[in-house]
């Protein structure tokens, strides 16, 4: 007797479906194995993806799609994911929910219901939902919906391997929702003027064409007669004039409403205990306008670690002294003694002012390693969910002690860069708000480059002269602030965050996000570098450093006690703050600057000029006078800082 | 491609960025700045690690 084999089913793709950010991409990878973008940034699907996932010997083509948080269009990503569900003839669908946002998923489950495609979810996240105590009861959203629910952890691959064996033989939901008579009887006749075939459920479209769905015009004059659509036209006008509101609008309060009422059915997994899981607890108190501050001293203590003994340490004595001063200046200079013997040429490469030995000295063999390092750590913070908890801290101190939100925005966005964050004061209201808060950002918050150098340096001197620093910037910044906050008027204008949980950084991301930021800085530090040592090699040739130097003596040597050299630093710190700073790094590496030295200087030049793009977008927002009102407070005002530090620990006999 | 403010959460779309084009130092500039907060970031991108994925892959394919 013949062997009697059963043709292959021919089965359609599995298209991926769900909202921005629910991990479509992290569970396209996991089915695939091929790596799309782990991170959750939204909308990294916007070209789409198609991948090969192999499941017991079967392949599954699978076809990741923009997310969208409707699958009546209104924004071309939106268009493109149903077209696809459209026009995948035999597909089956993979939506992939957020368990901790199950309101907003459910809004795409509904119409993938209506469309009647074979559908499985994927509850994605759900070790974030189960945290926050919100992950909801699949049991029982299974038997509601008919169709299997999986709870998944993709970045985890948790629970992905349960996800294509029920793809293998799937079935459409049994939900239908009612959305009142007038409207079920203009569905009914939507219905009775579409052609007798359709991909999808006649019910989705003639729920798409009454909300007026001008995207399925092409399908509708490729598939309808011109007296259907016309018909159809009618039977649209009618309904909207009988409601007399937006159709859409009406559908979509229907759907809102079922599913608020499923979700008050479903109930949620018992939560753990509050405090029981640390992340949970940390996450908590890293907010709170007590706790927080213990907390933000250990980072900022690890953060010093972290800098301090590997950046500051280990690698620039690695690239400073065996690098560039052991090997790459002395080569230089006997390449040029050698074939070019012009001893211009030498000062100006490898001289005192050399663009080798001291822009390039600085710019690699300093600096780069600190906010290399510096960088890895900051994107932890980001990467973690620290840092809006740390917004979320400051504001609520500031809060405490009268102050409004327009205070705090500068102290957390000069973290990024205090260009940038300059020219966002134009979201403020008054010229007077615009011109305080750009105050605050040059003179106190140093951006993320800035801050990197002066805790590498600070790294050298020990943990009491950083204490000392992060106490007196976080007093000046707080004082200024506070008055600012008195001269502002008007109430609070929050910023809303999105406290996202606190996570482990993946290590991927890091990678890229510190390359990033270390690209973007050597971009836009080395031309600059160059250019104020050159400022420097032409002024000492030309004989002006030395007058420079007598002429700020009673500045620089009598009030802050600083040797003549550090003239210097703080005129490349015109440039550059973090330029100045790695000049006094290299002198106190040097041994040319006593611990309270270092603690003066590094104060001082923290509250030193902005630097030069930030000056120049000062100009450009509010004008060269304000832009020189600013300058000439600041400059004065660092100094008199930093001379008042120097004679008060002189008085008390500090000398960290 | 949309990318995610660090600091408020916010979706955004890098080339919506229009506060990069009033910055002198803007030419060449990778950072983005949020619209919603301000916050500015560099673009998740590398183009040394972009360069290592290609030696890589290239790598793999032989």
């Amino acid at each position: 007797m013949p062997a009697v084999t059963t043709p292959p089913s021919v089965q359609g793709a599995v298209i991926l479906v769900g909202n921005p950010n629910v991990g479509k991409s992290v569970v396209f990878g996991a089915l695939t194995g091929r790596y799309v973008n782990v991170s959750n940034y939204p909308g990294t699907t916007v070209e789409i993806t198609r991948g090969e996932a192999r499941d017991r010997g079967t392949a599954h083509t699978v076809i990741d799609t923009p997310g969208v948080y409707s699958l009546l269009p209104m924004s071309e990503d939106e268009r493109v994911t149903r077209d696809i569900l459209m026009r995948e003839p035999g597909a089956r669908v993979l939506q992939v929910c957020d368990a901790k946002n199950m309101r907003r998923s459910l809004m795409i489950t509904v119409q993938l219901a209506e469309m009647e495609v074979p559908l499985v979810l994927a509850v994605n996240m759900a070790d974030e939902a189960r945290e926050r105590g919100v992950m909801p009861r699949l049991e029982t959203l299974e038997e509601r919906l008919g169709v299997p629910a999986i709870p998944t952890v993709a970045v985890q691959k948790k629970g992905t391997d349960r996800l294509l064996p029920l793809l293998e033989l799937p079935s459409p939901s049994s939900v239908r929702l009612s959305y009142g008579l007038r409207m079920e009887a203009a569905i009914f006749r939507m219905e009775g003027l579409l052609p007798p075939r359709t991909s999808i459920g006649k019910r989705a479209l003639a729920i798409m064409l009454l909300c007026g769905d001008d995207s399925l015009a092409p399908w509708l004059s490729e598939n309808v007669s011109a007296a259907q659509i016309r018909e159809m036209n009618e039977v649209r006008n009618r309904l909207a004039e009988e409601s007399g509101e937006e159709i859409a609008f009406r559908v979509n309060q229907a759907r809102l409403y079922w599913i608020d009422q499923l979700l008050g059915e479903l109930g949620v997994e018992p939560a753990p205990p509050p405090g029981r899981n640390f992340a949970q607890a940390f996450g908590r108190y890293a907010m709170d306008p007590v706790y927080g501050f213990p907390i933000l001293f250990c980072v900022l203590l690890l953060a010093y670690g972290f800098v301090g003994v590997i950046g500051a340490g280990y690698l620039v004595d690695l690239l400073e002294e065996s690098f560039f001063a052991g090997w790459v200046v002395p080569s230089v200079a006997m390449i040029l003694d050698r074939f070019v013997p012009s001893a211009f040429l030498r000062d100006f490469l490898v001289g005192p002012y050399g663009m080798i030995s001291m822009a390039l000295s600085y710019a690699i063999a300093i600096v780069l390693p600190i906010v290399g390092t510096f960088f890895l750590g900051f994107g932890i913070l980001e990467d973690s969910g620290y840092l809006p908890r740390l917004a979320v801290m400051v504001d609520r101190l500031f809060k405490k002690i009268g102050c409004n939100g327009k205070a705090v925005l500068p102290m957390i966005l000069g973290l990024g860069c205090d260009t940038m964050a300059t020219l966002t004061t134009r979201i403020l209201e008054t010229r007077k708000e615009r011109v305080i808060v750009t105050l605050l950002l040059a003179l106190g918050v140093p951006c993320s480059a800035q801050l990197g150098v002066i805790l590498g340096m600070l790294s050298d001197v020990g943990p009491v002269a950083t204490i000392a620093w992060v106490v007196l910037l976080a007093g000046i910044v707080l004082v200024v602030g506070y008055l600012a906050a008195k001269i502002i008027p008007g109430e609070s204008s929050d910023f809303i965050l999105e406290i996202p949980p606190i996570r482990w950084p993946q290590v991927g991301n890091l990678a890229v996000k510190t390359m990033a930021r270390i690209e973007w800085y050597l971009r836009e530090a080395v031309p600059l570098f160059l250019l104020g040592t050159f400022l420097l090699f032409a002024a000492d040739r030309l004989g002006w450093l030395v007058r420079i130097q007598v002429a700020a003596e009673p500045l620089i040597v009598r009030m802050l006690d600083l040797p003549p050299k550090a003239t210097e630093a703080f005129l490349i710190g015109f440039l550059r703050r973090d330029y100045g700073a790695a000049g006094l790094f290299s002198m106190a590496k040097a041994g040319m600057l006593s611990n309270l030295q270092v603690v003066v200087s590094l104060i001082t030049i923290t509250l030193f000029i902005p630097c030069l793009a930030n000056l120049l977008v000062i100009v450009k927002e509010h004008g060269g006078k304000v832009a020189a009102g600013m300058a000439l407070f600041i400059f004065p005002f660092a100094l008199l800082v930093g001379a008042a530090v120097n004679l008060f620990a002189r008085w008390a006999g500090i000398t960290f | 491609m949309k990318i995610r403010c660090p600091l408020c959460q916010r979706e955004i779309d890098p080339t919506d960025s229009a506060c990069r084009s009033g910055c002198p130092m803007g030419k060449g500039c990778t950072l983005v700045c949020c619209p919603g907060c301000g916050y500015s970031f560099p673009m998740p991108e590398s183009k040394v690690v972009n360069f290592v994925k290609a030696l890589l892959s290239k790598g793999s394919r032989k």
